[in-house]
């Protein structure tokens, strides 16, 4: 089954290592992984897909959480009140016949054309995975001559934010000395 | 104040209070032994190998508490490590592992001994850092000690480029350590304290699982109190050998592969097993689907990831061993299980652990002379093998935290240099090897070192001529093809003497407790070449895979009623 991990983790070096060592280890298929700046600053936000036994995923979070560096760790799985969003560059084979074709399909899609030559189209397009999904499957039989995905990033609907509690609490406080 | 590099690395050391450290000098680290000058309050030990480095700081920290040390040098030196570290890692032993590195400038072309020892120890250490900038030295090193010795300690690793230990360094010693997430649940919450205190008061069988967590969290005296309180027989993992005497009545040893009978039958027929600190190791639980059937599992431990990683928990408790059976020893009346213990009773007399020992000198009878002549005081540092098997049936530990063994790595050659460790901890305690003739090999070239520091460590090999395990193994499982497994040696006697080290060769019974006699009367280190059958096997056994319900006697074991 998919599942979908979302953390807030210290920008330093190494993490990104730290992670994907995880995720091998356990002999996780990682669908997707996406780095970026968080609100927070030197905290990078994560946003990993992957495919798996749920079991096993819960023993990831778990030892993705025990990561030094890892602040907060989410699994959103099962969370409806998520929305999600990718991007996609896709490379379309077009001839003069299928051109226009093409370009209505993307805007059906509301993807856009951010570059045109006389054998291809390239489409830029924004939106929910599946979405995504759908899009490559009907451009397929124009032929697809490359394709890039971001992989997806997840958000909360709503007042609710991931880091509840800021990084930064004194450890001191919870360790008896 | 200014400092150079090297010199900041000692003085977060003496701040740490690190009176030892365990340690090999080469290119790289020159100028961290130089510096090493200026701090006489750090005793520097010379191993032979790092290996031994590593495996000693781990002694010296399983059996003091505190964080132990090892020092390497670049490449090789550092590589070396490897084992040790990892050794540490399984067995959740605090060391904090210094290696110099080539110059920052360098790193990545592949300079002479530059190898990538944070990338190669990512999965072995509970973190580690590559300092890249001179103002990162002292909070790495602060951070290290930090985090090797809280939570569930581990192995940290600080890898020190030769330029930065030479540059200069701002020393300013942070009181406070900022580590955003790392938060390890230290007090457990009530909330599960109580479902856990009501479980326990329902159980008509319970047994208490003890692990190496309780010598962790240094919880003998409540494992004890909490025991005695609720009337529950207590069953341990190898590593939690020694959290409660031996004497005492509700002390069963140890269940599993080569547990003790009854305390494998006591745990499959228990209705509650009170998991404190331990892992659920495959060695320990047997097949999974078989263990424990009819058992509720609540299990305490500092690690979350530990809960329901195997075997499912009804009740976690995310949490410091003591401070849990603190609040059981404040929740719980005197509880009484009198018949579920007259039942343990009957299986101890039935199963009794028998030595029919072939041969002129079983094995067996070794370790019960080493009993004899300790009276279950020592500290005893035990390699891994059929000996280590042995050890845990047949030595009643008597003192509190007094087992010392590779249980999660099962790392042959372990003993002898953490021996050492533990006997720089305890300088004036007696510290025992138990150690097969395949793994003394591994790392004899530690007698060097014993003899330089005038440690008075007694070594006694089970020399059977065999890495006897997987002799056993094969005896049982391959056809009994003995390949790879004869393994010869030099005359152990005549070695220990060339370092100086006196000794005594054994061959039969009767002589046993008179060359222990001369052992333990020694000032110095002692060794006993004890020359025992090859045939003898570890029993009982629980066959891989199997229920711990169908161990395996000795087959010269006669029937009981």
């Amino acid at each position: 089954m998919r599942h979908v991990l979302v953390a807030l983790v210290q920008d330093e070096p190494g993490m990104l290592a730290r992670m994907g060592n995880l995720f091998a280890r356990r002999g996780y298929n990682v669908v997707s992984f996406t780095a970026g700046a968080s609100e927070l600053p030197n905290v990078t936000r994560i946003t990993i897909v992957v495919e798996g036994p749920s079991t096993a995923l819960d023993q990831v979070a778990k030892q993705f959480r025990k990561l030094i560096g890892a602040i907060k760790v989410a699994d959103v799985t099962e969370d409806k009140d998520q929305m999600s969003q990718e991007m996609l560059l896709v490379k379309v084979g077009v001839s003069a016949k299928t051109r226009q074709e093409v370009v209505s399909l993307a805007d059906l899609f509301k993807a856009r054309i951010v570059d045109v030559s006389t054998t291809t189209l390239l489409l830029e397009a924004t939106g929910e995975p599946d979405k995504l999904d759908k899009l490559v499957e009907v451009l397929k039989p124009f032929g697809i001559k490359e394709q890039a995905r971001t992989g997806a990033i997840f958000m909360g609907r709503g007042a609710k934010v991931l880091n509840q509690r800021p990084g930064g609490a004194a450890d001191r406080k919870y360790l008896p000395e | 104040m200014k400092y150079t590099g090297a010199e900041a690395v000692w003085e977060c050391l003496v701040r740490e209070g690190v009176d030892i450290v365990w340690a090999y000098p080469g290119g790289a680290a020159l100028p961290l032994f130089d510096a090493l000058a200026k701090y006489p309050q750090i005793h520097h030990v010379l191993v032979r190998h790092e290996q031994a480095a590593a495996h000693a700081a781990d002694g010296y920290a399983r059996a003091t508490g505190k964080v132990g040390v090892c020092v390497a040098t670049s490449g090789p030196g550092a590589t070396n490590l490897v084992t040790g570290i990892a050794t540490a890692m399984l067995d959740s032993a605090p060391v904090v592992a210094i290696t110099a590195q080539v110059a920052d400038s360098v790193i990545g072309s592949d300079a002479f001994q530059e190898i990538n020892i944070t990338g190669i120890t990512l999965p072995i250490t509970k973190h580690n850092y590559l300092v890249r900038q001179s103002h990162d030295v002292v909070r790495s090193i602060r951070e290290a000690f930090f985090l090797a010795r809280t939570g569930r300690p581990g192995p940290v690793l600080v890898d020190l480029p030769k330029d930065i230990l030479t540059g200069p360094c701002d020393f300013h010693y942070p009181e406070r350590i900022v580590r955003p997430g790392y938060r390890p649940v230290v007090r457990p919450a009530s909330y599960h304290l109580q479902r856990a205190a009501q479980t326990i008061a329902d159980a008509k069988r319970p047994v208490i699982l003890a692990g190496h967590g309780v010598h962790v969290a240094r919880a003998w005296d409540e494992l004890r109190r909490f025991a005695e309180r609720i009337g529950a027989p207590v069953v341990s993992t190898l590593l939690g050998l020694s959290a409660l005497p031996a004497d005492h009545p509700l002390a069963l040893g140890m269940a599993g592969m080569h547990g003790v009978a009854w305390a494998s039958l006591c745990v499959q027929e228990a209705d509650l097993l009170i998991a404190l600190g331990m892992r659920m190791d495959d060695r320990f639980t047997g097949s999974l689907p078989h263990f424990a059937p009819k058992a509720k599992l609540l299990h305490v431990d500092i690690d979350p990831a530990e809960i329901g990683k195997r075997v499912p928990a009804q009740v976690p408790i995310v949490g410091d061993v003591r401070l849990v059976l603190e609040s059981f020893l404040k929740d719980l009346p005197e509880l009484d299980h009198r018949e579920w213990l007259a039942q343990i009773q009957e299986y101890r007399s039935r199963h009794s652990l028998d030595i029919h020992g072939r041969g002129p000198l079983p094995p067996q009878e070794v370790i019960e002379a080493l009993y004899r002549v300790t009276g279950g005081q020592a500290l005893l540092v035990s390699d891994v093998g059929q000996h280590q098997m042995w050890v845990a049936q047949h030595y009643r530990f008597q003192r509190l935290n007094s087992f010392f063994t590779s249980g999660g790595l099962g790392t042959m050659g372990y003993s002898v240099p953490a021996a050492m460790g533990i006997q720089a901890g305890h300088p004036g305690d007696p510290v025992w090897v138990v150690v097969g003739d395949g793994s003394f090999q591994m790392n004899l070239q530690e007698l060097a070192t014993i003899t330089q520091e005038r440690l008075p460590i007694k070594i006694v090999i089970i020399n059977n001529g065999y890495l006897g395990m997987v002799r056993q193994w094969q005896e049982l499982f391959h056809g009994a093809r003995y390949i790879g497994t004869p393994i010869s040696g030099p005359d152990f006697v005549q070695l220990a003497a060339s370092y100086g080290i006196p000794a005594l060769r054994v061959t039969v019974t009767a002589e046993l407790d008179a060359a222990f006699a001369a052992a333990k009367a020694a000032d110095g280190p002692f060794l006993l070449d004890c020359r025992v059958d090859e045939s003898e096997n570890v029993y009982p056994m629980v066959r891989p895979g199997t229920s711990n319900t169908e161990f395996v006697e000795d087959p010269r074991r006669t029937a009981k009623p």
